[in-house]
């Protein structure tokens, strides 16, 4: 029998051509393939997933993310200005909303596999970044300080990207919180929301002259006015006060301007935003006005563009004679990754692109963000009539108010404390099934527990 | 000289005549080798890609290791300690459960009555029911969220305006009320899983006897007492199969709350399950050895889980007749 029996195998191995694997053989086949599909994989992640390479390649000098759009329309552009100058070439990447936070943090938890030079963080997700022995990005403080745009850029703005004492990101935006209103049913009541200094004679001057089903505006954030009155949620040196008798007050003053008929809780409001139910309500002139950041236009341009003209703007009424008229809400900041290789050329496109008048105003006249880079104020073009506002001297407002912008304070908590904490019990607040101070204080608690157990930060 | 021989120096000399007993020879792979081989890949991938990860996360449930730039520092039982003291963690089960419960409850009778309804003799259009009732799980969870954001819309959406309004009943905030949340995501899973679930029975019902049915009825017995006595005995394994899968599926759910009511869970939290904690705690907060811990937990109910029903249902004691 010429057959290879597994008997004929243990007696002599299997006759010649028909010979199997050798035990070491296949032993050694396995080890391969198992160290093969280590390299495989290893090579594998290298090749999609590699950390940029040190030198200049066709794909990019430089690596940049963000996470919005028009932001990536807008570097797109300073990218070929900057190739045009200096010849390198910078990679503009879109990986759209939150995604693009979780990616970076778990890259630069796998040792900075695959991370970019130049990154856009929102400043609602920077706050991730500081948990750790060390920020990840690189501290552009004292570059900042040296060419003097320390003093260029508002303070307030930048406080949202410093921490311990490091600066760490450039905001795009001032976003200043004004009030948009709109103009024909102010002008059929016969008043100018201009003229109203302070929320006392708002309240007052719509409860009077508006029909009772009128009110003046949706329920601004808490945020936004806890800030207007100088607070915020974490204060400089990054301690937990969300349950301050200011913050406390100034929910309690929301509440009753609700109850007395000058703020709106319109369907979806709280938990939505900005919803088709309340454009429903601000063309049935139920609802003439709001209280909104600059980049809210396009916003209300993309979901009611009916209204687009229609608008006007101005400074918010004060909380005391001769206060702050304006408030703050939302921003990203452009930062430098600590594991950039080439950090020296990533401040020079940093700085072309965030830190240079005619740059700033082509991103105002591209996506309507108004600059946080004081020296741009004064130029002529950020004086241009805006449609959105019905040929309004937009820019003359945001210069007006743009040195009164709050700080809005930065810390490793700041997401846990509005996403996990006090977003999800805010709806009982608004519905009056908790008190304000219960809440917050609860809130408070909870974060400043978090705050216990979580170790080095920063 | 004399020699004594042993029993394995005569085997070897019998075997192989002539070789010297003290050479080493090759051995080869024996042909019951061969289909380990092939399969080899998988496991090797399996145990890097799984394997290893799970004891990893494992040996890091054990660690606290928070932020970006850190070490692990050696903490023992410290994350589980924390998360039987933590109430977000018994939110999230508690949420979890009710999602497990309600799906449960209501999946699994509804896919049961959907099998014997399309096992019904000469119904028209049974390949196409059968198609229709299994496409939804075809389809990816955050689509189908994002398409029952819609349905679930407080102003314009299809049950208040469809359903609850004709009848005169008041607009219901489904995705808005806390009480309303998860009540949506049972109804979203009955639409997505119910179909699924339908054929499995199916499949369990097919494999009937036939005679079984047919004696039982020549000895008298009625609809009602042959669905109570045979098919519903007979389909045990079925169902073991559906339930455990259900409990799986129910504490791993991700993609259909996160879609309909965002990361956080919505107001009070009232979405939030265990899976979204986890990854909040992990991916969001870096807080990756109590994300690890939560993970173990997770682990932990669905075993429990589904070894009690398996043992409420008589699986073990049919195992061991």
């Amino acid at each position: 029998m010429a057959t290879a029996s597994p008997r004929h195998s243990r007696a002599g191995g299997p006759p010649r051509g028909r010979r199997g694997l050798t035990r070491r053989q296949a032993i050694g086949y396995l080890g391969g393939s198992a160290v093969g599909a280590l390299v495989g994989g290893t090579t594998l992640a290298t090749a999609t997933a590699c950390t940029p390479p040190e030198t200049p390649t066709s794909q990019g000098d430089l690596n940049l993310w963000t996470f919005a759009d028009t932001h990536a329309g807008w570097f797109m552009e300073m990218a070929k200005e900057f190739e045009q100058e200096t010849g390198i070439k910078v990679a503009v990447s879109l990986i759209p909303g939150s995604v693009l936070f979780q990616q970076l943090l778990i890259n630069l938890k796998a040792g900075g596999l695959n991370t970019p030079d130049l990154c856009d963080i929102e400043q609602g997700a920077f706050g991730s970044f500081l948990i750790g022995r060390s920020v990840p990005f690189v501290d552009i403080g004292p570059a900042l300080r040296e060419k003097g745009y320390d003093k260029q850029l508002v303070a307030g703005r930048q406080a949202l990207y410093s921490w311990q004492g490091g600066v760490y990101g450039v905001e795009h935006a001032l976003t200043p919180v004004t009030l948009f209103y709109l103009r024909e049913p102010w002008e059929r009541a016969g008043i100018d929301p201009a003229t109203l200094h302070t929320w006392d004679e708002f309240s007052e001057a719509v409860r009077e002259t508006f029909p009772p089903e009128t009110r003046a505006l949706p329920l601004p954030g808490h945020d936004v006015m806890l800030r207007q009155r100088g607070g915020d949620y974490f204060d400089a040196e990054g301690r937990v006060t969300v349950d301050s008798e200011l913050s406390i007050d100034t929910m309690e003053w929301l509440l009753a301007q609700e109850k007395n008929g000058t703020f709106a809780r319109p369907p979806g409001w709280i938990t939505e935003g900005l919803n088709p139910a309340v454009w429903a309500e601000f063309r049935a002139n139920k609802i003439v006005s709001l209280v909104s950041p600059d980049w809210y236009a396009g916003t209300i341009e993309s979901q009611a563009d009916d209204l687009v003209g229609k608008w006007g703007a101005c400074p918010l009424p004060a909380f005391e004679p001769g206060g702050r008229r304006a408030s703050c809400l939302g921003g990203t900041g452009l930062t430098i990754l600590k594991t950039s290789k080439r950090q020296e050329i990533a401040w020079q496109f940093l700085e072309f692109s965030m830190l240079r008048v005619p740059a700033v105003i082509k991103r105002y006249k591209a996506i309507n963000l108004y600059p946080p880079f004081i020296p741009a104020w004064s130029d002529p073009q950020m004086h241009d009539p805006i449609p959105f506002f019905g040929g309004q001297d937009i820019g003359a407002l945001y210069a007006e108010v743009g040195e009164e912008v709050p700080p809005q304070y930065q810390s490793p908590y700041r997401p846990q404390l509005t996403g996990q904490e006090l977003g999800p019990r805010m709806l009982d607040v608004y519905q009056r099934k908790r008190s304000a101070a219960e809440v917050f204080s609860e809130v408070a608690d909870a974060v400043r527990a978090r705050m216990e157990r979580g170790g080095s930060v920063g | 000289m004399a020699r004594t021989l042993s029993t394995k120096d005569v085997a070897t000399d019998a075997v192989t005549p002539g070789t010297p007993t003290r050479r080493r020879r090759r051995s080869y792979v024996r042909p019951r080798w061969t289909p380990y081989f092939f399969i080899a890949p998988f496991f090797i991938l399996f145990g890097i890609f799984f394997g290893l990860p799970t004891v990893r996360s494992l040996q890091m449930s054990f660690y606290t290791e928070r932020g970006v730039d850190t070490s692990a520092e050696f903490t023992g039982l410290d994350n589980y300690a924390t998360l039987v003291r933590d109430p977000t963690f018994y939110k999230a089960l508690v949420n979890t459960s009710y999602y497990a419960l309600g799906s449960i409850l209501i999946i699994v009778p509804l896919a049961l009555s959907l099998a014997l309804l399309l096992r019904t003799r000469g119904l028209l259009l049974r390949e196409f029911f059968r198609l229709s009732f299994f496409l939804p799980n075809a389809i990816s969870g955050i689509v189908v969220a994002i398409v029952f954001r819609l349905v679930f819309d407080q102003e314009y959406g299809l049950l208040n305006n469809w359903l609850l309004a004709p009848l005169g009943l008041p607009k219901v905030a489904w995705l808005a009320d806390p009480a309303f949340i998860m009540p949506s995501i049972i109804l979203l899973g009955i639409w997505q899983f119910t179909g699924l679930n339908a054929i499995y029975f199916m499949v369990g019902l097919q494999n009937q006897d036939p005679g079984i049915h047919e004696a039982a009825t020549v000895d008298g017995a009625g609809p009602w007492q042959r669905f109570r006595y045979i098919t519903l005995p007979l389909l045990k394994p079925t169902t073991v199969f559906v339930v455990t899968f259900a409990i799986i599926g129910s504490y791993q759910l991700f993609a259909q709350p996160v879609a309909l009511v965002g990361e956080g869970g919505g107001p009070n939290r009232a979405g939030l399950t265990l899976t979204m904690y986890l990854y909040e705690t992990a991916f969001t907060n870096l807080d990756l050895g109590y994300g690890a811990a939560i993970g173990y937990a997770i682990t932990v109910i669905i075993v429990v889980l589904s070894v009690l029903q398996m043992w409420a249902q008589g699986f073990f004691r049919k195992e061991s007749a």
